[in-house]
């Protein structure tokens, strides 16, 4: 199979306006035209996963077959899909910065200055590139949680710059192998 | 847009939430100041359900303008037959059932979310229109009751956690046992049908979970042994999907069609098996175990029309394509019971 592409999903002025709905509903259309699609959230929350967050702030945790707890949006894309996510589906800042974290302490980055770029930067896209470097899909939707523009969605938006340009580099200028859509509200 | 633009990441294609169509002209406008095609300039028009949102967006042709970006091929339109029906079932139901959904997290519904779409799922499938009325837990008393539960079709007591509003949920499954309501409890839900059971039926008045009461004479739900040396909160729940038998002649087995099943899971207490005989010989049949370690993962009783109660979480697997057969056989029940 040809290597997966991807599409960014990320939202300007108010966050969860319906991005989780435009992704399920687009990756419906793909796989309607007999493209195999997953969606992946990225949370720009330090909280680990959902499972410790207040309902009432984030709404139901969501619980996938492997046992991840997970935003809410990833019941919409298996009520959309009718295909299960799974841990990789869901990444959270905190997650990314526990993984980082527990490599310095295991002395894997040989004395550097562990930094947002490119320490954090690289954690996000080996996390984004990770569902389609199984080789079962062919397309890959990411949505960024949050909103354009806070602190915490920054190193999200430059990991998206930096693999709409890796991705696309290697193969043609024009990119063809990401799209990135930017859902704003009225 | 601009903030996007600003850290240096063009977007392809700009969707566009609005209450009202977006005109060519204003299209052309925004496709002019945001550089990007004008096709590419997506209206998402508020809509009556999240399911029809498929079939706004391939009005607006967005999944075209995608696979053209990245330079796949279009080809067959989309196969939506199974979505389209859905739809126009899902907009001229012939029957309509009242639910109640008994829960504490009520104020925002997007806590019980896949609850609440299990129901359209379930509703659909049963061409049925399914009115849930959010019930507070905390709001319940034996003295209202019959009055905040009147007219129900069918009774769902929600997962949850702690002490907060258990003693309305246990009061609210005592009024659907004793009047024949359909009755549905989830994780919690299904823990305190056990502990109503116990204290009204066999007659344990300090029956409890020892999540709630630590040093009950009968501690009918019990802290798991395995959790038992955990001591962090986060992700160490018994988390995910584990396998299930349930018993022939049952009314899970008849909702289901098979003995084995799997289904997800989020909880540190359980059923204790210490009381297993008890229960059964006072009529409730526990139909579901689960075959690794015993764990009773579904409880029902005998004398009742429609009374379930599942450890695990059914919601999180109904699907527009697989309406969970729980909801639908649940919705099913309710609909009987309108006609009682």
């Amino acid at each position: 199979m040809a290597s997966a592409k991807y599409i960014f999903v990320t939202g300007g002025v108010t966050s969860s306006l319906g991005k989780g709905i435009i992704s399920a509903s687009l990756a419906k259309l793909l796989q309607g035209r007999g493209y195999s699609v997953t969606i992946q959230k990225l949370d720009p929350y330090i909280n680990v996963d959902p499972g410790t967050l207040n309902p009432y702030e984030h709404g139901e945790c969501y619980v996938t077959d492997d046992g991840a707890e997970t935003d809410l949006d990833l019941g919409h894309y298996e009520r959309f899909l009718n295909v299960p996510t799974s841990q990789a589906n869901n990444v959270t800042t905190g997650r990314i910065y526990q993984t980082v974290i527990n490599k310095e302490r295991e002395g894997e980055y040989l004395g550097k200055t562990v930094q947002i770029i490119p320490h954090i930067t690289d954690e996000i896209k080996r996390r984004i590139k990770l569902l389609g470097d199984t080789g079962e899909f062919d397309i890959v939707i990411t949505e960024i949680g949050g909103t354009v523009g806070d602190i915490e969605s920054l190193p999200y938006v430059e990991s998206v710059r930096q693999l709409k340009w890796e991705l696309g580099s290697s193969r043609s200028i024009y990119s063809p192998d990401t799209c990135t859509l930017s859902c704003s509200c009225r | 847009m601009k903030a996007l633009l600003e850290l240096g990441v063009q977007p392809d294609v700009l969707v566009c939430r609005t209450e009202r169509p977006i005109s060519q002209d204003i299209r052309r406008k925004i496709a002019l100041f945001c550089n990007v095609n004008v096709n590419a300039v997506i209206e998402s028009i508020d809509a009556d359900s999240i399911y029809d949102v498929p079939l706004l967006m391939y009005k607006e042709q967005l999944d075209k303008v995608v696979l053209n970006k990245l330079k796949l091929a279009l080809q067959h339109e989309p196969e939506l037959a199974q979505w389209k029906d859905f739809l126009g079932k899902l907009k001229n139901p012939v029957n309509e059932v009242r639910i109640g959904l008994v829960g504490k997290y009520i104020e925002l519904k997007d806590a019980y979310k896949s609850i609440a779409e299990a129901f359209i799922h379930a509703g659909v499938a049963n061409e049925c229109k399914v009115k849930l009325d959010w019930i507070h837990s905390e709001k319940i008393d034996s003295e209202n009751v019959s009055h905040k539960l009147a007219g129900l079709n069918g009774i769902l007591v929600a997962p949850g956690f702690g002490d907060r509003g258990i003693e309305g949920k246990i009061t609210a499954i005592q009024y659907a046992r004793e009047n024949n309501i359909p009755f549905l409890g989830i994780c919690l839900g299904m823990q305190c049908a056990v502990i109503e059971f116990a204290r009204n039926v066999i007659g344990w008045k300090d029956a409890h979970s020892t999540e709630m009461s630590p040093n009950t004479k009968h501690p009918v739900i019990d802290f798991m042994e395995e959790q038992k040396k955990i001591t962090k909160k986060g992700g160490t729940m018994r988390l995910g999907e584990y396998q299930c038998m349930l018993q022939k002649g049952t009314k899970a087995y008849s909702v289901y069609g098979k003995a084995k099943i799997g289904e997800r899971h989020r909880h540190r207490y359980e059923f204790n098996n210490k009381f297993l005989k008890d229960f059964e010989e006072a009529g409730m049949t526990p139909s579901g175990i689960n075959p690794d370690n015993n764990l009773v993962e579904v409880i029902e009783l005998k004398n009742h029309p429609w009374f379930i109660g599942v450890q695990y979480h059914p919601e999180y697997k109904s699907t527009v394509e697989n309406p969970h057969p729980l909801f639908v056989r649940f919705v099913r029940a309710a609909m009987e019971q309108t006609r009682s």
